[in-house]
């Protein structure tokens, strides 16, 4: 049948292996071999650096602070939108994305320029400069981080919620004595699952962060993993062998909370869940309820996406940044900058918007087969493909990146793609491979197994097959992978930082280095106008979902 | 067997249009690098690495490209990225020309043996010797002083001196661009720590005083600029200038104790690969053109004769007395020394 | 007890589920019949308190537990009925006791839960798989503990939700048996909710048959067998014969080729024959109409002959001459 041969299997293999695996041999080799010889004295020189303890505590506990925080936001956020009369407001799903599609290091920028001292928030509402020193902590770091993370795990949890089977809740209605006890002991605990799933993701994506961190946290003078790999990377003075380290060690930090996540989140998985949607019952709720569920949908909305982009916007169409919010000091001279053909800031747009088009399309492909191959993941085979090719998934991008680095530097190498445009893209599929095999399998997993046996009986050959059958079948969730692939790649920060070769400059990168030493103003001009194009394919994406929906019903 | 052979050729067609992704993406640079190892003379392309203020690195990069006709792949970043980069590609050099902002750096690539001389450079006798290598491996194009910006809408009394900042009226308004991103802070640090015997006591009193690091020389100029923070230590002088300029309500002081000047130099990395080219963007650099450009960006000239615009001329800041004959490994211990007051 | 339902209405946004339904129950075992989307299952839900009906009443005995005039609405957990549903929905993270004493908890003391536990897992034949989880048990199995859930709070109705469709035809009918078996043995009532009228005819006291949102026709199996209220019941329930102009039906069993006195005379041409067993299924055309009756040898198909209708077994449809 389709995608099953031996052959296939080695190739797919191979082109994931020299991708994603190679790279992360790449590091363990550079931290552990020095001049052809086995050395650990590499990994004990890190082991003896104080800081790297003071880094690894950071980071855990910036990631349990940032898991609490992502739960207060997401938790009572899923229960609103499948429990109250919000459930019918399909667009707040939208809306409540567009924090976690909102670049990282721009959210906190927002943010920092909101509540720093003489910041807009003094302007706005003088003598709350308490505010500013309460805010300019770990508290603030995690706030900020939370509200950029919390869409990713309210949407695992309110789908979890909408798929729990329909008769579990009725069973305890019937049965159950009060409310509470149905919540504790039934409805909690089937969403438990999906709730450890959803807090490794978050955590590992707290670890994985850059933006934040290199914005936010350093003023705090709060060091992660990432800061510390990128800054050894490329702070004077260069320590790649402690960059490489690091790594390793971040890499060796991730695997083992995954594994602990598997052997929990497998105790707590039963076939709860119906694959479909049961009908949404009408919902009349107590005016306090409703009441109570807009203030707190208004009040996140206001964290997460009002404040920081208050701020941006503010600052791309400010003429004098000292002058602060005061009539008349507006232009929109920075979008006229960035808008003049051959601006630095449009060639960047332009060069983001290609790689991550090339990214959607070879992410889409590979993705396509790759899941195919692995189905229902039963076989070994199929198995160790499904890891391999979702382990950028559980591996902080960074880590990737180091590798990447390091392996195709390799002199070894007859010829290399580094400092070409195409490391980037290959670093961009590497890093968002993930998505695409997970839309691709989900709607893969959608359809009957009699389709493709049927098409393996009717179908003159497999070009056929996978053209006029499978192919169009599975477009949709294709499309949504590619979707999902381009907004991310459009907001990837580090790696550009890290491998972009001369005279090229992403979005994301020319929006940071604005920071550092160009205009800020110019920077979050381009900063609005990627975020409006995201919000646009977001939008897009939600039609395609429902369209494809339409269709399938 | 059919069927393996098409899911064969599906694959490989997989594969090709994986590749072609990429090779459509690399055409031009790299179909340019393979020119470049195999005939060596005729390369029209020249591959620099510039920590340049972002503006002036633009303008120079146009105004060669137009005078030589020679295509120029730019690299910006700070120098601790520059540096980085360098060191990630000892295996396969890229750079043919690089531009730091600290010269204490430039002689640590000179003293690894990265660099070649260039003794013939045009204009080089005008340069400042002080900012330049006597061997001609480094030219001091221009420099930068560097000061305390600071705010003037929010600052009453404007500071003279260097300790004016350990007062308590500054009590968590000042802040620094972190030295390990930033070459000119290194370069500042080293300079009044080598120059004046109670610097550290200064700095430390700095640090008791609510002194921020803050990121690179821009992002720690902005904090000021919209009213974060009161004053910047070691602020870029031609940065303060240019945002002066465009309205911003910042000034800039030379202490009178005396500062550090910070030169930034060009240099031709010993593995470049268009030397030819790299000489002529030296040259270009040297050249009045070139120092006007310069001057143009609010920089000091490295060619003394040209005139600065709208900004303190170098005989008008006190100096701190600075050599940075192997100041890199100082340099590192400072940077050591710093880093563990303020982490 | 007697379930009254008044004027009971349920709308989804334009789309009316069900019309206005006046019925009262008080049969022990209840079937509401009819084909998938009828409203049957809405029916049993606003009974439960599961969903909310847009108007009207319901009572149970002289007990008001809903109504849209006095704004009253029962919550299904104190409306003292139990439930069975067609996926079982047995909670996975919990045991069999578990599951059986989640209902049991604050309802009677705790050392006594064990015993009703073990008293209904007894009812249903399940002894000694208390401490399993559901998903180690068969469909079957899981039937009967869904079963003893909802027997163990004692409840004064049983709701069925078209509990047996997902068993096979065999365990089916065990199943049937032993649910009527039990719901005869205690003091409960029972309403079935099904789409298989034949488990409807032998397992109720009182089938209510559905229509699109509306109730056909109330009455016991033999009432609604021989005297259908209407087409849509004549032709749902059993085997039917149209007969004449008006609305006249004949069932098979009063169709056959002995002509005794009383009975009327049709010509028919035979279609075919089907074997059901111990006898066969004859198709015919009678008066251009597709008839069927009984015979104990199989006719050949083209056979022209005469065929006679007992004319006591001849019902008139009311209302619609």
């Amino acid at each position: 049948m389709i995608m099953e041969s031996r052959r296939s299997f080695g190739l797919l293999l191979t082109i994931v292996a020299t991708f994603a695996i190679a790279p992360l041999i790449a590091i363990v080799y550079y931290t552990f071999v020095h001049d052809g010889i086995f050395d650990v004295s590499q990994f004990s020189r890190m082991f003896a650096n104080e800081r790297l303890w003071q880094t690894l505590g950071n980071s855990l506990l910036l990631g349990v602070l940032v898991i609490l925080g992502t739960t207060i936001l997401a938790l009572p956020m899923a229960f609103i939108r499948t429990k109250t009369t919000l459930q019918k407001y399909d667009w707040l799903d939208i809306v409540l994305t567009i924090p976690f599609m909102t670049p990282p290091y721009i959210g906190s920028m927002g943010w920092i320029l909101f509540m720093q001292n003489n910041g807009f928030l003094q302007q706005l509402v003088p003598g709350t400069a308490w505010l500013s020193d309460a805010f300019f902590s770990l508290f603030g770091m995690v706030m900020v981080m939370s509200l950029h993370l919390f869409p990713f795990l309210y949407l695992m949890l309110k789908n979890t919620l909408l798929r729990i089977n329909g008769s579990f809740l009725d069973a305890a209605l019937i049965f159950g004595r009060s409310s509470l006890r149905n919540w504790l002991q039934v409805i909690l605990p089937l969403l438990i699952s999906s709730y450890v799933l959803g807090i490794l993701l978050i955590f590992i994506k707290t670890l994985a962060e850059f933006g934040t961190p290199a914005t936010f946290g350093s003023r705090i003078g709060f060091q992660v993993f990432t800061t510390e790999i990128h800054a050894y990377l490329s702070r004077w003075p260069v320590d790649i062998r402690m960059a490489t380290s690091l790594s390793v060690f971040l890499l060796s930090v991730c695997l083992i909370i995954w594994y602990f996540q598997n052997l929990i989140g497998r105790k707590f998985t039963y076939s709860v869940l119906s694959g479909k949607t049961p009908a949404a019952r009408e919902i009349k709720d107590k005016w306090f309820i409703q009441l109570g569920s807009w203030f707190y949908v208004g009040f996140v909305l206001l964290f997460a996406i009002g404040i920081p982009y208050f701020s941006i916007i503010v600052t791309s169409l400010q003429k004098v940044r000292g002058d602060g919010l005061r009539a008349g000091n507006f232009t929109l001279a920075s979008y006229q900058a960035v808008f003049t053909s051959g601006s630095a800031g449009l060639t960047a747009f332009i060069n983001s918007v290609v790689f991550s088009i090339f990214t959607a399309v070879i992410t889409a492909i590979i993705g396509l087969f790759i899941a195919l191959y692995i189905k229902k993941g039963e076989t070994k085979k199929q198995q160790l493909l499904d890891f391999f090719s979702l382990m950028p998934n559980i591996i902080p991008g960074i880590v990737f990146v180091v590798g990447l680095i390091m392996f195709w530097n390799a002199p070894w190498l007859p010829a290399t793609i580094y400092n070409t445009k195409a490391m980037v893209v290959v670093t961009y599929c590497v890093l968002f491979l993930p998505y695409a095999v997970q839309y691709t399998k989900s709607s893969l997993s959608q359809l009957d197994q009699s389709i493709f046996q049927s098409a393996a009986i009717f179908g003159r050959n497999s070009w056929d097959v996978y053209r006029a059958i499978i192919i169009p079948l599975l477009m949709q969730g294709i499309l949504a992978g590619m979707m999902m692939t381009f907004i991310i790649s459009m907001r990837e920060l580090v790696a550009g930082l890290l491998i972009l070769p001369p005279s090229v400059e992403t979005g994301a990168t020319f929006i940071y280095s604005q920071f550092e030493q160009g205009n800020v103003g110019i920077g979050m001009a381009v900063a609005v106008i990627t975020v409006a194009m995201t919000v646009v394919f977001m939008f897009l994406l939600n039609w395609l979902q429902r369209w494809g929906g339409h269709v399938r019903a | 067997m059919k069927k393996r052979f098409k899911l064969l050729a599906t694959a490989s067609f997989l594969v090709a249009l994986t590749l072609a992704g990429c090779n459509a993406t690399k055409s031009t640079d790299s179909v340019k690098n393979d020119a470049a190892s195999a005939k060596p003379n005729e390369v029209q392309t020249l591959t620099v690495y510039s920590a340049g203020p972002d503006g002036l690195a633009a303008n120079i990069q146009q105004a060669f490209e137009e005078k030589t006709g020679m295509k120029v792949e730019m690299f910006q970043g700070t120098t601790g990225k520059i540096l980085s980069r360098l060191e990630a590609e000892k295996n396969n050099p890229v750079a043919d020309v690089v531009v730091l902002a600290s010269i204490a750096s430039m002689d640590g690539l000179k003293e690894a043996n990265q660099l070649q001389s260039y003794k013939e450079a045009e204009n080089a006798s005008k340069m400042n010797p002080d900012w330049s290598d006597a061997e001609g491996y480094y030219y001091g194009y221009s420099a930068s002083a560097l000061g305390i910006a600071y705010n003037t809408k929010n600052t009453k009394d404007i500071p003279s001196e260097w300790t004016d900042l350990a007062k308590a009226q500054w009590q968590g308004k000042i802040n620094i661009p972190d030295p390990s991103l930033s070459g000119s802070a290194v370069d500042f640090i080293y300079g009044y720590t080598e120059a004046e015997k109670s610097a550290w006591d200064t700095i430390q009193a700095w640090k008791n005083n609510g002194l921020q690091v803050n990121g690179a020389n821009k992002e720690a100029l902005d904090a000021v600029i919209t009213g974060d923070k009161n004053a910047t230590i070691s602020g870029v002088d031609y940065m303060a200038y240019k945002a002066k300029a465009s309205g911003e309500p910042v000034e800039i002081v030379y202490p009178k104790s005396g500062t550090v000047v910070s030169p930034r130099a060009v240099g031709i990395m010993k593995d470049a690969k268009n030397v030819e080219g790299a000489q002529a963007y030296v040259n270009f650099l040297l050249s009045d053109e070139g120092q006007k450009l310069v001057t143009e960006a609010y920089l000091l000239p490295g060619n003394h004769d040209i005139a600065v615009k709208d900004r303190a001329a170098l005989d008008e800041i006190p100096q701190l007395n600075v050599s940075w004959k192997g100041s890199e490994a100082k340099q590192l211990d400072i940077l050591t020394k710093f880093n563990d007051i303020f982490r | 007890m007697k379930i009254s339902i008044t004027n009971l209405e349920k709308k989804y946004g334009q789309a009316q589920a069900l019309w206005p339904i006046n019925v009262e129950l008080d049969s022990k075992f209840i079937t509401i019949l009819g084909q998938s989307g009828c409203g049957k299952t809405t029916l049993l839900k606003i009974l439960a308190g599961l969903e909310k009906p847009t108007n009207g009443e319901i009572a149970f005995d002289d007990t008001i537990i809903y109504s849209s005039k006095l704004r009253k609405n029962v919550k299904p957990n104190k409306r003292n009925i139990a439930m069975v549903f067609q996926d079982f929905a047995l909670w996975p993270h919990m045991t069999i006791f578990q599951n059986i004493a989640f209902g049991l908890k604050g309802m009677m003391p705790k050392e006594e839960i064990p015993e009703r536990v073990a008293y209904v897992m007894r009812l249903v034949k399940m002894e000694g798989y208390e401490n399993r989880k559901p998903g180690q048990l068969s469909g079957g199995q899981q039937q009967r503990v869904a079963l003893a859930r909802a027997l163990a709070t004692n409840p004064k109705l049983i709701l069925f939700d078209e509990p047996l469709s997902a068993l096979d035809a065999v365990l089916r009918e065990k199943m049937q048996d032993e649910i009527m078996h039990i719901i005869h043995e205690l003091d409960c009532q029972a309403i079935f909710v099904t789409h298989d009228q034949t488990e409807a005819m032998t397992m109720s006291d009182q089938i209510i048959v559905m229509e699109s949102g509306k109730i056909a026709q109330v009455g016991s199996p033999e009432e609604i067998y021989h005297t259908p209220a209407t087409p849509y019941v004549a032709d749902f329930i059993g085997k039917v014969n149209w007969f004449g102009k008006g609305n006249r039906i004949v069932r098979p069993e009063g169709v056959s080729r002995q002509h005794y006195p009383g009975s009327i005379a049709k010509q028919a041409m035979i279609v075919k024959s089907t074997f059901v067993g111990d006898r066969y299924l004859v198709h015919a055309q009678v008066e251009g109409k597709q008839w069927s009756f009984y015979e104990a040898v199989p006719l050949e198909h083209g056979q022209q002959l005469e065929v006679f209708v007992d004319t006591k077994q001849i019902y008139q449809l009311e209302g619609l001459q």
